[in-house]
């Protein structure tokens, strides 16, 4: 494997033990996914931030890690964290469990992440550009950036990527190449995609049958506002059920355009293959925000949502936002009810990430689909997937 | 009866001598209690097995990146294999083993792997750009 002088130097402890170690993990993963050398990167997006999934071990590596005066050397963003640190959830939790959820998110801004960020958006704080190289954890956002955004970043872990963050580098292989970045097959949707909903249904459909990489071929008809919040959903739930970081969608990924499909295998899509996913009136609880939705978004959703709250049965909505939002939730006049539903605004966190057990939350209604696949494995409370949007 | 197979791998600075724990498949998350270094899972083939300074022998690894962090946790406690052996490379223990220094040897064949078993005596030996892996049998 080639190595700069520079990261020979880093390697040899030249820099600080944290960046010799940093460099080491960077370097031997990427001898293990086969790169011939690294690639510097613009801004590293660090997940593994909950308390619930990290626990003791991954705390006890960021204190260990921070001891060592690591210091991120990129511009670094980090996933939400728990829902224990919001007001309305605290006292659902042991002391214990808010205090070291609070402890990593600490050590994470001492070694110099933005502390405005823990979000599964970061692209919303600093949008990559074309082209650019990017080391993100986090599968919903990886997916956004390569698709979308035509950016380029492979599925990091949490460490790596916070070892990328630490050392300005990552491993030049899968997703940083053009070779590994044309389409494998061709998928045709045969219905108009018009609900965000129905893109989470389709986008967790697709993770299951896809084997390389799709270049998908779909009508959205879905007003302007929205399609954003039905793109993010859709990918996102791609990248649930599969390990993809690239779907070229046609009219809308940057790279899609200069795709050569005609000799790819086709796959047709029906509306009855996706439909059985999805439900009306199942749960009083509904979530959104997932990937994590801006205060104009919200304000698009709920002008969606609130004349068929009632005949939903829906009790009370929780949005999940990233704290940078918040100024601007209040700049857009966001409610706290809405006909007489409370709304729980829950910035900087995730439901995802969080033992939702103690909570009370039974059953969670969200047009999601990431969400839904992921409520029951992770925080143990059932889900489905509504058609409210 | 002793034989021995050489990977290329320059990595590997040192010679490391130890028992042979052999698993099916693992993940460090789930698979491994992480208080006592013992293999839990039943479809390992080795459970109860320690995985504590023994050399550890992978058919297969699968499961989350939290793996990572036990590794982490595992190696702070001091219960950590002295190396590992594997054909595929999986990055998530390979991310645990630079951060505990635990060398890590892979692109063995599977046959090469199905040798080993449980209790065997490995040697573990850096020449000149290449790893030699000296099995003895013991049974």
């Amino acid at each position: 494997m080639y190595l700069t002088k520079w990261e020979e130097k880093a390697l040899q402890g030249e820099f600080g033990e944290a960046v010799q170690l940093a460099m080491s993990v960077i370097v031997k993963v990427c001898k293990a996914l086969k790169g011939v050398r690294l690639i510097e990167i613009t801004h590293a997006h660090v997940s593994g931030i909950s308390y619930f999934n990290i626990g003791e071990e991954g705390l006890q590596l960021l204190e260990d890690i921070v001891n060592k005066n690591a210091k991120v050397c990129v511009y670094t963003t980090a996933n939400p964290a728990s829902i224990a640190i919001v007001e309305e959830f605290k006292a659902r939790y042991s002391n214990e469990i808010v205090v070291k959820q609070l402890r990593i998110l600490e050590l994470l801004v001492t070694m110099g992440i933005d502390g405005r960020s823990f979000t599964c958006t970061p692209y919303k704080l600093r949008m990559p550009k074309l082209g650019e190289h990017l080391a993100w954890a986090e599968s919903s956002a990886v997916i956004y950036a390569n698709s979308i955004l035509g950016a380029r970043t492979n599925r990091e872990g949490g460490i790596t990527a916070l070892m990328a963050a630490i050392t300005g580098r990552t491993c030049f292989s899968g997703m940083h190449l053009d070779e590994e970045r044309s389409p494998t097959e061709v998928i045709e949707v045969g219905f108009p995609v018009d609900s965000v909903a129905l893109a989470s249904a389709l986008g967790l459909y697709i993770g299951r049958i896809t084997r390389g990489i799709p270049y998908i071929k779909m009508k959205l008809k879905i007003r302007s506002n929205l399609l954003n919040v039905a793109l993010k959903s859709m990918l996102s739930s791609i990248a649930s059920t599969s390990s993809l970081s690239l779907a070229l969608i046609e009219n809308i990924s940057p790279e899609a355009g200069k795709a050569d499909v005609k000799s790819l295998d086709r796959i047709s899509i029906d509306y009855r293959e996706v439909r059985d996913l999805i439900e009306s009136r199942c749960a009083g609880s509904l979530l959104l925000g997932c990937p994590h939705v801006d205060a104009e978004e919200i304000k698009e959703l709920l002008s969606e949502v609130e004349p068929k709250l009632r005949s939903y049965g829906i009790e009370r909505i929780y949005i999940a936002v990233p704290i940078s939002e918040v100024e601007n939730m209040q700049k857009f006049y966001l409610p706290k009810e809405v006909r007489g539903i409370e709304i729980i605004y829950l910035p900087g966190v995730c439901p995802i990430v969080s033992d939702l057990r103690t909570t009370g939350i039974g059953i969670i209604s969200t047009p999601h689909g990431k969400a839904f696949h992921y409520l029951p494995r992770i925080s143990g409370v059932q889900a489905c997937l509504t058609n409210i949007v | 009866m002793s034989n021995e197979y050489c990977v290329d791998q320059e990595d590997v600075v040192e010679v490391v001598e130890g028992e042979v724990v052999k698993v099916s498949t693992l993940s460090f998350l789930g698979d491994v209690d992480k208080d006592r270094g013992v293999v839990v899972s039943v479809d390992s083939g080795c459970v109860g097995c320690s995985i504590a300074g023994k050399i550890l022998v992978v058919e297969r690894f699968r499961g989350s990146t939290v793996g990572t962090y036990v590794m982490y946790s595992l190696c702070r406690r001091g219960l950590t294999p002295k190396a590992i052996l594997c054909s595929e490379l999986d990055p998530v223990v390979v991310a645990g083993a630079a951060l505990c220094g635990i060398p890590i040897i892979y692109g063995i064949p599977d046959k090469v792997l199905k040798q080993m078993e449980s209790g065997d005596k490995v040697r573990i030996v850096p020449k000149g750009g290449k790893v030699c892996i000296v099995l003895e049998k013991v049974h």
